[in-house]
């Protein structure tokens, strides 16, 4: 956390200073609402709806951040729970794993190609804990003790989840090669 | 170039070409939705006031010589200047009321 986050969020604990969590928001609203898009397959509504909730939950319960962990690390964790809820309410269906191939994105993209798009996609056929546990692994490079303690898993259990995503992407990667 | 070397530079270009996104207003909705500040209700805050000036009014009449302020304004307003500026003040003052009142539209 920068000590320039730690002021912010005083203000916001001592005093309710609202001016000073809007410019918390704005200083992560792009990386959560990108992560969220990835999260949720390109739906800017819906990763935008759920970024919203996020801190509107960070807001209330910002008097609990102890510091002891980043505070972007913080509000990933509220994030994955309001991700977590939607996924558990809407009981997503996964594809099967041939269906994945399809959607595989060049790992040599050329121009005008949008790898985050097609990784989007790819990640919708991923359980949602991997989805979240690749995503953070790879795109934010947050370490397994991070993730484990974002979404609230034993180390081991993200470190499988983060395993088997890469098995998966792999086998997946070398398929589409083959058919390609 | 093996598989993880690859599923590695893939995810490298990705951060790497992570788009920023633009508030577009995203934070006025989310300021929006937030709870109001905590406040203390209307009768505490009529309380704490009342308490302060009744706090400071004692601490005045302990302090200042109320009596000879008492008595020497007193006297003061009862001369001649006085009393003529305060109708003029008054005269003035009327004359101004009335002057408003002809040129607003009301």
């Amino acid at each position: 956390m920068s000590s320039d986050d730690h002021v912010l969020i005083d203000r916001v604990v001592r005093n309710g200073d609202q001016h000073a969590f809007a410019e918390l928001v704005k200083r992560y609203q792009s990386q959560l609402r990108y992560s969220l898009r990835q999260l949720v397959g390109q739906d800017a509504a819906l990763a935008d709806d759920l970024a919203q909730e996020t801190f509107i939950r960070v807001y209330k319960s910002l008097d609990q951040f102890k510091g002891d962990a980043r505070f972007f690390t913080w509000i990933y964790r509220i994030a994955y729970n309001c991700f977590a809820a939607y996924c558990r309410g809407r009981k997503e269906e996964l594809p099967l794993d041939e269906d994945l191939v399809d959607n595989l994105p060049d790992p040599d993209p050329g121009p005008g190609t949008d790898i985050h798009l097609d990784m989007a996609r790819v990640l919708q056929n991923f359980p949602p804990e991997q989805r979240m546990a690749l995503h953070l692994f790879y795109q934010r490079e947050f370490t397994h003790n991070e993730i484990a303690e974002v979404m609230d898993r034993p180390l081991g259990t993200v470190k499988s989840y983060i395993t088997r995503g890469q098995d998966k992407l792999r086998l997946l990667m070398q398929s589409w090669q083959t058919e390609a | 170039m093996t598989q993880t070397d690859k599923l590695a530079a893939l995810f490298a270009d990705m951060r790497q070409s992570e788009p920023y996104l633009p508030d577009d207003g995203f934070t006025a909705r989310v300021m929006a939705r937030l709870p109001k500040p905590r406040e203390l209700p209307d009768w505490q805050k009529n309380g704490i006031l009342l308490v302060f000036t009744a706090l400071g009014s004692a601490i005045a009449a302990w302090t200042l010589p109320v009596d000879a302020i008492v008595g020497f304004s007193l006297a003061n307003l009862l001369t001649l200047p006085v009393i003529g500026a305060t109708g003029v003040a008054m005269f003035l003052l009327s004359g101004v009321i009335v002057w408003k009142t002809a040129t607003d539209d009301i």
